[in-house]
């Protein structure tokens, strides 16, 4: 804002301004618009020549070409008609003046006639209409349009005189002569004054309308202010100076001062209110946390139990099955003993009283010693479901092992068995049938040394105890049990044996001992490496007799 | 079994053979592509080719043409690398320039039509034959009488050298119809514009010739605008001065030319010679009409006999 225009009113600014850019805009249109009109005049004045050229050396051949002056008068005359005109000479190729119609200048002096050559020599120096071009000479007072006249001089050919379009070298045409078309630039020059003065003229009373707007326009802007600066007054806000902008403006500062504190204040109150809100956020999400973590562990208890449901399921379905299996096994056994004991009996009595010659009697042998397998296989049948006829009673577990193995020990020394004992000092008696017990641990303990190849191996035999259950486990090292065999090998008559050696019942067996004993046997294996068989007992009637005993 | 059928088919392609290397090496020159020497060269091939030639006892043989058109980029050359190389059994040129560049191949049979002058174009050559583009002067006079039956004087601007015999000659058949043909000698196209002036008011109709050193550029206009300006029909010999002006124009059939000029090939190709000629075709002249100028000079056009006849 320049420094004298400060102390002013709004008003008296506004309009100020207002004012001046009317005067730059009208200065600034009305140039342009002359500059454009002078140069449309201009061209038209070009064109105008240009045309006049062409159509006047157009239609000049023929009496160029006979040199009749009286007709080239006469072709002129029309030409000379227009106002631009002031003077027109007709040349011919030698420069001879065929034709002048007077006037203050000489041209014929000045023919361009090397301009005039090139421009229609060069290639593309030729109006794209293919017309040759028009070159003007100008000086202050006026413009001189030269042109050519050409015309082709003759044919050629007699083909030419029938026939259009024939090509070949004679297409050129030859110079008759020159037009030159004088124009005076005095018209052009009147016409682009009156155009400067229109001009002025027009810019004049825009100038004056966009005054009186101006000053409207300012008065109807300055009113609003005006009224702010009474209603300031109302309020007992003293607007003094002259300047009602300056003093609105003070104004205007201490209000958004006192604005800007208020807005302080509700910024602090925000603030405050947000860290609440963050710590509800944390806590909540501390709660969520905790929530899921529990659960997890729900979930996780959930699984266990399915899985030791699922472990009992599978274990009563396999008793099952097995106990029926052995109730037929027993059955049956109790059908085929009698028989058999028969038959032997005669065999034996045949052996004694009859005098055989060696083969018939090694025969006999051999029959009584395969009904005597027969009625073991029975027996062992009968085993496996039999109802316990013997009376249970205390069992020291150690020493019912330690027998087992003296028993089996000529056996595994053949067969270069090495066997390792670790029995656990809180293992003391069970409650049980002993010949039952020392059943099972003679079959496992075959079983192992069956498992174990000719060089040998070894078997380790412990013992432990917890929660009123003792266990004995039964290792090897030898070959292993496939996977797919492990849920069949306590089935009667399972066997991966040769028919001679193993009948498969040595393992139902002991599953039929133990579970009437109330406890359980479990196997694992790993084929290549080894198998590990475990009996677990319940000590028996009253739990502290173990550790009564449990010294001695 | 199998040998024989193999023997006979052999037999067979090979007479074939033999036979197609005696078909005629036809090649056509052709100094531009207008369409009157494109209409020419048409009706040369097809009625070359409706009668070919009989060679042998039982197969016919076609012509082969090679067309060559001097203005085209190359054309010029390529036709020269043809003839030097090929064993031709005739060449037909179509147009002066075609004739002049024909003339110098002289071994090979040479037939020209649609060529307006062709004595002072042949000049190797010695055994040429053609079909020159021109009008006889009964035709002109023929014409003027029946087409414009009220004329009597007949201008005519001519030089010597040009036009003279035609003039004489036509001067002579004038009479006998009871026209008359009032001449205007010039010796240069300078002098034209003037001996027109001369004829002002004593003609009743100009007839425009084929003469190179009456008619230019220029002169053609002035005689066009003597007709405009004195009411004179114009009788021209070429279609393109039809549109500017002239009245009538007596033009050559182009096609007829063409097949004239096949009868010509066909002596040749067979032997006959110029001399014993088969038969010939007559030439017939076409007669176009500028009814636009008919009607603003207001001059008096027998139409029923131009209906009528040729
Ligand atoms: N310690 C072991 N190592 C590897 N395989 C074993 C072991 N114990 C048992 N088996 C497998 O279990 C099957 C069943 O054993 P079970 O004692 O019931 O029958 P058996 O030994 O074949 O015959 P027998 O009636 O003579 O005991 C055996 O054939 C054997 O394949
Ligand atoms: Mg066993």
């Amino acid at each position: 804002m320049p420094a004298e225009l400060r102390g002013l009113t709004f008003r008296t600014r506004v309009l100020a301004y207002l004012l001046a850019f009317i005067l730059l805009l009208t200065l600034a249109l009305g140039t342009v618009l002359v500059r454009s009109q002078q140069a449309s005049l201009r061209m038209q004045f070009e064109d105008e020549g240009r045309t006049l050229a062409h159509l006047l050396a157009n239609s000049v051949r023929l009496d160029v070409f006979a040199s009749d002056h009286e007709a080239l008068l006469r072709s002129v005359a029309p030409v000379l008609q227009n106002r631009n005109v002031e003077q027109v000479v007709v040349l011919d190729a030698t420069g001879e003046v065929l034709m002048n119609t007077g006037g203050s200048h000489d041209v014929s002096e000045r023919v361009p006639v090397a301009e005039m050559a090139a421009a229609g020599d060069a290639p593309g120096a030729r109006d794209p209409r293919g017309l040759p071009r028009v070159v003007w000479q100008e000086d202050g007072e006026r413009i001189v349009f030269w042109r050519e006249v050409l015309d082709r001089l003759a044919y050629e050919t007699p083909e030419e005189l029938y026939f259009e379009g024939l090509g070949g070298s004679g297409g050129g045409a030859s110079v008759l002569g020159y037009v030159a078309v004088v124009l005076s630039k005095e018209r052009l020059r009147r016409e682009t004054a009156s155009v400067v003065r229109r001009m002025a003229a027009v810019g004049g009373g825009f100038f004056l309308l966009g005054g009186v707007l101006a000053f409207l326009v300012s008065r109807e802007a300055a009113r609003p202010l005006a009224r702010l600066v009474e209603a300031f007054r109302d309020q007992g806000i003293t607007v003094e100076s002259q300047d009602e902008l300056g003093a609105l403006r003070d104004t205007f500062t201490s209000l958004v001062t006192r604005l800007e504190r208020a807005f302080a204040t509700i910024q602090e109150l925000k603030e405050g209110l947000e860290q609440k809100v963050a710590e509800r956020t944390r806590e909540l999400a501390r709660a969520n946390e905790e929530l899921r973590r529990a659960r997890d562990l729900l979930e996780e208890r959930v699984r266990e139990r399915t899985a030791q449901l699922e472990a009992m399921h599978r274990h009563l379905r396999q008793t099952e099955k097995l106990s029926a299996v052995g109730k037929l096994a027993a059955s049956l056994a109790h059908e085929i003993n009698n028989p058999v004991f028969g038959v032997r009996n005669v065999l034996q009595e045949l052996q004694r009283k009859l005098d055989l010659d060696p083969e018939d009697a090694e025969l006999v042998a051999l029959s009584i010693e395969e009904c005597n397998r027969i009625a073991k296989l029975v027996r062992s049948l009968r085993e496996f479901n039999r109802p316990s006829s013997e009376v249970p009673a205390w069992v020291d577990v150690h020493s019912s092992i330690g027998a087992m193995l003296t028993l089996c020990r000529k056996r595994f020394s053949r067969q270069r068995i090495r066997v390792e004992t670790s029995y656990s000092p809180e293992v003391g008696r069970v409650f049980a049938i002993e010949d039952q017990l020392k059943q099972v641990i003679l079959n496992l303990l075959t079983n192992a040394a069956e498992a174990l190849p000719e060089e040998g191996g070894t078997i380790r035999v412990s013992t432990s105890a917890s929660n009123g259950v003792v266990r004995i486990r039964v290792e090897d090292t030898g070959c292993g049990i496939p996977e797919e065999n492990l849920e069949r090998i306590f089935e009667p008559f399972f066997t991966t044996k040769s028919a001679a050696s193993g009948t498969g019942l040595g393992l139902s067996v002991c599953y039929g001992i133990v579970e009437r004993h109330g406890g359980r046997i479990q196997v694992e294996s790993r084929v290549g490496e080894g198998t590990a068989f475990t009996v677990e007992l319940p000590i028996g009637e009253e739990g502290n007799e173990r550790k009564g005993s449990a010294g001695g | 079994m199998r040998r024989w059928w193999l023997l006979c088919v052999l037999l067979v392609v090979g007479m074939g053979v033999g036979e197609a290397a005696r078909a005629a090496e036809v090649v056509i020159v052709q100094s531009a592509r207008i369409r009157p020497y494109e209409e020419a060269r048409q009706a040369f091939r097809e009625s070359l080719s409706r009668r070919p030639p009989v060679s042998g006892t039982k197969t016919l043989h076609p012509h082969q043409f090679t067309e060559f058109v001097l203005a085209d980029p190359g054309g010029r050359q390529a036709a020269a690398r043809f003839l030097d190389s090929r064993p031709v059994d005739l060449i037909l040129a179509i147009g002066g320039k075609a004739l002049s560049f024909a003339d110098r191949f002289r071994e090979i049979p040479l037939i020209y039509t649609m060529v307006p002058d062709p004595e002072p174009r042949l000049v190797f050559h010695d055994r040429a034959v053609g079909v020159p583009l021109s009008v006889p002067p009964t035709r002109w006079v023929e014409v003027t009488e029946k087409c414009l039956p009220k004329v009597q004087r007949i201008g005519v601007v001519f030089s010597p050298g040009g036009t003279g015999a035609f003039v004489r000659e036509a001067r002579a058949l004038a009479r006998l119809q009871g026209m008359r043909i009032v001449g205007a000698e010039v010796r240069s196209a300078h002098e034209v514009r003037g001996r027109l002036g001369d004829l002002r008011g004593r003609i009743d109709a100009l007839w425009m010739l084929p003469d190179l050193t009456v008619l230019t550029p220029q002169t053609a206009e002035a005689m066009l605008r003597f007709s405009m300006e004195e009411r004179v029909p114009v009788i021209t010999f070429a279609e393109k001065y039809l549109r500017r002006g002239a009245m009538i124009a007596l033009v050559p059939d182009y096609a007829r030319m063409g097949q004239a000029a096949a009868v010509l090939a066909e002596n040749v190709l067979s032997d006959v010679g110029s001399g014993g000629a088969r038969s010939k075709v007559a030439q017939r002249t076409r007669i176009r009409v500028n009814t636009e100028v008919a009607r603003k000079l207001g001059t008096f056009l027998d139409a029923a006999w131009l209906d009528g006849g040729d």
